[in-house]
């Protein structure tokens, strides 16, 4: 046991004086993840450009509708789909829902049927007040999107009323229609029909007389929730967004990148294998009291510690420089230790695939370099097409990002979390026994 | 011409040993034996199998054939014989990004040295080297006759009763060299048994006892170098240096070999040979008589001579 713990902290010593190796083992792997964790950043949920994204659904399909789906559109805090000829896409409530709760959108605005005929008309029998006309979905744990967009909506309500008093003859009709429905109303007594009518009469000319435009460009400062004109009554519906992906770009970038630092563990170790070889060193190693299975235990396990600091220093910078939320972390552990093995595997088997160093290091990427595309090293497995990802299972690599995505965005269970780990483990021992025959046979005895 | 070993309780025994890679023999049924404090030589051109041979005695290498003892064990690969050897590879098996003193504590280690032994050791190994003021440094900066030196004494931290060295001196520059086969005289004087293998006669005739000369794997001699000068370097050779050429006739039928301007002619009377050499009329500038060494010996033995192959 001793000598296996001599020759890990001999080669984690060596390994720590090669400034190239390290580069590759903990510089690289977090530019990586930081150039395309920035690269993809903001691409997902959002409108971009800090804008709230959301859908629109037009079930009313008046002219009113469409105006205050158009102010929506135009909004400068807001990002609206649109068609062609730049009108906001609206669409079924089922699907603006379901964007929604996949987290492609951070909210819909609806607009129900009965909304256009609103207008100033507060005695229209349609009005139910139990029946908002406006229904909003959001995620209820976005509560600031939400407070957001409720001001927003409470502003643009306000400019779409006010927009339309310009619309003189639509006003006089309203007007017309509410003194008829007065006249006509027998529960109403005859001094208040009387009095009403003097006041529509009044409110005809009063509206005939003002600069509309001026009002609104008055008011548009103050029209939110604050200023208490509140005329669409708004039904929030709380849509619960499925936990079905990564909450930001870093999560998919990070794994990917820890692979990267496992495979430049994995090369370098197993380039420190075929030096010793070649230097005499190993001769001098098996002249020594120690057995061939002590010299490659050293090996695996300076690897494991390697590959497990390189990870645990990757996910640090991730949590602690980047905010980024890293999950589940005891099943993060397990991933990151059953990665970590794998790779010993990999590397002990690697580390026989040439005779010298410039031949090992190009068989190993030569070798990974496919597995590493398949696996979700380049592409993440995430954006890869269904039949893709289910090739991508003949990857080690594949397994090794899963249970780190497990863990930390996938939201696996722990009995999720062994076939990724079980099938991890498996590569390890499997490469560390070919690669240990392989060894007595062709390096020790030849 | 092989010889069966001396003694039953010498500390290296090799008996029978041959190795083959694919159809080539590079070890061909070789027996020697190493007694107790000598410095046993093995002698032979490049590719003759010395290193095979120490390989397989350290038990780096598996013989395909025959038996080795070490120190009374018969498998090297055994811990306790391992503790027994040291073993100096042709290579120079050192950790360049490791100090000296780093690579001298870590096989040290793996040979279970600690504390003040292990500090005792290194100080003693460093020394010996003379090494101790570039302990801290980076075996990468240092010269390749220091590495040599360094590389000597790393095999020497656990006091080993049986050390092979594996042409040892390759590349050195000549103060390394005298330094390194200072050390190996103060070892021989210690009476630790070593195993040299070399392809220089000046090494073999300077630090060896007895002398095994190898050549395409096979034992052609053995035995102490004044003893094998007796029996294989009796004639003389005499080297004369010509100012020009004679003619071809003349060359057809010297006697010797002629290299350049040089003739060089084996002869057991050399104030005879010399004599008879008159009637070449050869325009002479110096004529050198040469002692035997162990070419001569080589060259008796396998026809060709030992620098040359």
């Amino acid at each position: 046991m001793n000598n296996i713990v001599h020759l890990m902290f001999k080669d984690l010593r060596l390994l720590v004086r090669d400034r190239f190796g390290l580069f590759w083992i903990f510089v690289f792997p977090l530019v990586y993840a930081l150039f395309f964790g920035a690269i993809f950043s903001g691409q997902s949920g959002g409108g971009g450009g800090g804008k709230i994204g959301i859908a629109v659904v037009d079930q009313d399909e008046s002219t009113s509708s469409k105006a205050f789906l158009e102010l929506l559109a135009k909004h400068p805090s807001l990002s609206v789909r649109q068609n062609e000829d730049g009108s906001p896409r609206s669409m079924p409530l089922d699907a603006a829902r379901d964007l929604v709760r996949r987290g492609k959108r951070a909210a819909y605005v609806a607009l129900r049927k009965g909304f256009g005929d609103q207008g100033i008309d507060v005695f229209a029998p349609s009005r139910d007040v139990a029946q908002a006309l406006v229904e909003v979905g959001v995620d209820p744990s976005r509560s600031a999107e939400k407070g957001y967009l409720q001001g927003i909506l409470a502003e643009s309500t306000f400019r779409h009323t006010i927009d339309g008093f310009a619309d003189r003859e639509k006003t006089k009709r309203d007007i017309a229609r509410m003194s008829a429905r007065v006249r006509d109303d027998p529960a109403i007594p005859a001094p208040q029909k009387l009095l009403l009518g003097v006041f529509f009469s009044a409110l005809d000319r009063f509206l005939a007389g003002i600069d509309v435009s001026a009002l609104a460009s008055s008011t548009s400062d103050g029209a939110s929730g604050e200023s208490g004109m509140n005329l669409a009554r708004i039904d929030l519906v709380d849509v619960t967004v499925e936990d079905e992906g990564p909450q930001s770009a870093f999560q998919i970038t990070f794994p990917s990148a820890i692979l990267w630092g496992l495979i430049g563990c994995a090369s370098g170790f197993a380039i420190m294998i075929v030096r010793e070889r070649t230097l005499g060193t190993m001769a001098r190693l098996l002249t020594s009291p120690v057995t061939l299975s002590e010299i490659l235990l050293g090996k695996g396990a300076a690897c494991f510690v390697t590959c497990v600091a390189a990870t645990l220093f990757l996910l640090l910078v991730a949590w602690i420089g980047l905010g980024i939320g890293l999950g589940s972390i005891p099943k993060l552990l397990v991933g990151v230790a059953a990665s970590a093995f794998s790779f010993v595997g990999i590397m002990l088997v690697c580390s026989l695939l040439g005779k010298t160093e410039q031949a090992v290091a190009g068989a190993t990427w030569g070798l990974m370099m496919p597995f590493v595309m398949l696996g979700g090293g380049m592409v993440p497995l995430i954006a890869m097409p269904s039949w893709m990802q289910q090739l991508s299972s003949v990857s080690p690599f594949k397994w090794c990002i899963l249970a780190l995505e497990g863990a930390i965005w996938r939201g696996f269970s722990w009995a999720e979390m062994v076939t990724p780990c079980l099938i991890l483990v498996g590569v390890g021992v499997a490469g560390a026994t070919v690669a240990f025959f392989l060894f007595r046979r062709t390096v020790a005895r030849a | 011409m092989n010889h069966l070993p001396d003694g039953p309780s010498d500390p290296i025994i090799a008996k029978g040993l041959t190795k083959r890679f694919g159809d080539r023999v590079a070890v061909d049924d070789l027996s020697f034996s190493a007694r107790a404090g000598e410095t046993f030589g093995l002698l032979g051109p490049n590719g003759a199998g010395k290193s095979t041979t120490i390989r397989m005695l350290v038990g780096a290498l598996k013989p395909d054939d025959g038996s080795i003892e070490i120190a009374g064990k018969t498998d090297p690969t055994r811990a306790e014989v391992k503790r027994a050897l040291g073993y100096v590879p042709q290579e120079i098996a050192l950790y360049d990004e490791l100090s000296a003193e780093e690579n001298l504590a870590f096989f040290a280690r793996l040979h279970e040295l600690k504390g003040k032994r292990l500090s005792d050791r290194i100080d003693f190994a460093l020394d010996f080297a003379g090494l101790n003021d570039r302990r801290k440094d980076r075996v990468a900066t240092f010269s390749g006759g220091m590495k040599r030196r360094l590389n000597l004494v790393t095999a020497l931290m656990h006091e080993p009763r049986a050390l092979f060295l594996d042409e040892p001196t390759v590349g050195v520059d000549p103060q390394s060299r005298a330094h390194i086969f200072e050390n190996i005289e103060t070892l021989r004087a210690n009476g630790t048994t070593i195993l040299y293998t070399t392809h220089e006669m000046e090494a073999a005739e300077r630090l060896c006892d007895r002398i095994a000369i190898l050549d395409h794997g096979r034992l052609m001699a053995r035995d102490t170098v004044d003893a094998l000068l007796q029996a294989h370097g009796t004639k003389t050779r005499v080297a004369i240096d010509l100012r020009q050429l004679p003619s071809q006739a003349v060359v057809e039928t010297l006697p010797g070999e002629l290299t350049g301007t040089t003739l060089r002619i084996e002869a057991d009377d050399p104030f005879v040979m010399i004599g008879e050499l008159r009637r070449f009329e050869l325009d002479v500038a110096r004529i050198q008589v040469e002692r035997a060494n162990l070419e001569t010996v080589f060259l008796d033995l396998t026809g060709r001579r030992l620098r040359d192959t």
